[in-house]
């Protein structure tokens, strides 16, 4: 899987949030995986460092998506997708429990933790 | 090769830092909102210079840039007295999109040679921040670098297809009539 070839579970994690979300950002994955904040930043960093992902500041916080220009995205974003297909939707609904899609401000949420 | 560093636009930057990286074996190629500098002659002005390292050398470029008087501060590099332009290298390797098939132009001044996208090239690559980033100062930029510089538009055309973004193409075109 992903994380033995990033040397890393964090980053495998951080590529799936990105891979399910279409963006994202560091406190959102370490609330959905329960892991410290800073671990996750600095992966993000380093990511975007590489390359791969791109940010901007949407208020006070950094949001990032994959850098869809940058020639290695393609292919590196095939084997997330490779690895995020295979995984059953029972554990996706667990990896990924929050909803961030466009929602009316007040609609309820039923059935699954609010935003 | 001289230059004055409080003055200096972004073409005299990029020749006298790719020149400087190029005569020690450093392949660097000029890219992004620079290179629209340089095809307009200053008519936009882009702030940073992005050089892309072509060969595995990248190792070197930080003690090559603190001899031309370059300090790091975090992922870019600034001169003391150049207080308007920065220096960055993003990673490799040169690419646009799904295009990997991308070569370069290459100039040669005074003996040294410095590299930089061709404006069909440099089109390509502010459409791709336009089509990827939602950016709509780089398709002005694209139109703006099509107005001052002859270039490749079936091939600008046959790009914008293949990355599924014809409608960019679209747009592109609109502009280049206003």
């Amino acid at each position: 899987m992903l994380d033995q070839i990033l040397g890393s579970e964090t980053a495998q994690k951080i590529f799936l949030h990105l891979y399910h979300y279409g963006e994202s950002y560091p406190s959102a994955v370490a609330k959905d995986f329960n892991m410290s904040l800073g671990q996750i930043q600095r992966q993000f960093e380093r990511f975007e460092n590489a390359g791969i992902l791109i940010s901007k500041l949407s208020g006070k916080t950094r949001i990032y998506q994959f850098n869809k220009k940058f020639s290695l995205t393609a292919p590196f974003m095939e084997m997330v997708k490779r690895v995020y297909d295979s995984l059953p939707l029972e554990e996706k609904e667990i990896l990924f429990p929050t909803r961030r899609g466009p929602r009316r401000a007040g609609k309820p949420i039923i059935g699954r933790e609010s935003p | 090769m001289k230059i004055n560093f409080s003055k200096c636009n972004e073409e005299q930057l990029w020749k006298y830092v790719g020149s400087h990286l190029s005569k020690n074996g450093i392949d660097a190629v000029l890219v992004g909102g620079a290179v629209v500098s340089v095809y307009t002659n200053g008519a936009y002005e882009s702030g940073d210079l992005d050089f892309i390292i072509q060969n595995l050398m990248k190792d070197k470029v930080p003690s090559l840039m603190a001899e031309i008087g370059f300090k790091r501060k975090g992922r870019h590099y600034a001169h003391p007295e150049c207080k308007h332009l920065f220096v960055e290298f993003p990673s490799g390797p040169l690419g646009i999109g799904e295009d990997i098939n991308i070569e370069p132009v290459e100039h040669k001044e005074k003996g040294a040679t410095f590299k930089i996208l061709s404006p069909t090239d440099c089109i390509k690559d502010r459409l791709a921040s336009y089509i990827y980033f939602k950016s709509n100062e780089c398709l002005d930029q694209a139109v703006l670098v099509a107005k001052n510089q002859p270039f490749k538009k079936a091939a600008v055309h046959k790009w914008c297809k293949a990355e599924g973004a014809d409608w960019a193409f679209v747009d592109f075109t609109r502009g280049l009539k206003k």
